[in-house]
């Protein structure tokens, strides 16, 4: 289960290979730019299907959420990188809008478990990234919130290009 | 978000001539078939065979509608892509419709 810590921030990823590095505006038309320049890097470096679409699935919804709850009322960039770290790769998410509820991730049950409702509209957005990272964490800095998700290398990446 | 219907008697077929379902459409998609499912018939088919993302949004999205239809109709999909089956299983909603691997054309009842 991944943790809770800040772990992801303080790991040296100095010597990691930076993948991508962009920002892109606040809105959802932005955030798929954002996805298939994360594919397409992706795909040069040829990892396979299931390894880009583990990345894709989760930063959909990290991406997203940025969107809808941080700039919720307001406007800004979100800038979006990706680094190869050993057997996976780490994604950090920046932005300078609302910090989270609490100050930290919510609840990150499926909602038909946590609300018990069988039919629900949303709430799965977290879910699915904390159950597919290795590891998740949130930092507020004055004013802007830092994201870092690891996602691990799936079986069939390990033994290509894009595992450093 | 384009939609494209095809009537076969009590089965609706509709299929979403899109890539993405997703955050960016998710409000436009259920506003289109909420207006296409006020056409009466026992079963509707959301054919996906093209859509190859979706996220959170465009699976709410999906749940929206299976509502709108109510208790007494169904709401089936069919030819999920690899990556959109992927999210309906592991948020475990798969298991809340019906999914057929292709749209059965031609045929009146389930298969």
């Amino acid at each position: 289960m991944p943790s809770d810590t800040n772990s992801a921030q303080n790991r040296n990823v100095g010597k990691g290979l930076a993948l991508l590095d962009i920002s892109i505006a606040s809105d959802f038309l932005a955030v798929r730019g954002a996805l298939r320049q994360v594919v397409t890097v992706l795909q040069n470096r040829s990892a396979p299907e299931d390894m880009i679409d583990l990345v894709q699935i989760v930063l959909a919804e990290a991406l997203n959420n940025v969107v809808e709850h941080a700039y919720c009322d307001c406007s800004g960039t979100i800038r979006l990188s990706l680094t190869c770290i050993e057997n996976g790769i780490l994604c950090r998410i920046e932005d300078c809008g609302h910090p989270m509820p609490e100050g930290r991730i919510p609840e990150c049950q499926l909602p038909q478990e946590r609300e018990g409702i069988e039919l629900p509209e949303g709430g799965f957005g977290w879910y699915l990234i904390r159950s597919l990272s290795r590891e998740v964490s949130y930092t507020r800095m004055r004013f802007c919130n830092a994201l870092s998700i690891i996602l691990d290398c799936t079986q069939s990446t390990k033994s290509t290009r894009i595992a450093s | 978000m384009q939609l494209i219907t095809d009537p076969q008697g009590d089965l609706l077929i509709v299929r979403a001539a899109e890539d993405r379902i997703d955050a960016a459409v998710a409000i436009q998609f259920k506003d289109r078939m909420r207006e296409i499912v006020q056409e009466p018939s026992q079963r509707v088919i959301l054919d996906l065979s093209q859509v190859v993302f979706l996220d959170s949004s465009g699976l709410g999205a999906v749940v929206a509608v299976m509502k709108l239809l109510g208790p007494d109709r169904k709401l089936e999909l069919a030819g999920l892509t690899p990556t959109v089956e992927k999210v309906f299983r592991l948020t475990r909603m798969d298991s809340v419709f019906t999914i057929h691997s292709k749209v059965p054309v031609g045929q009146r009842h389930a298969v």
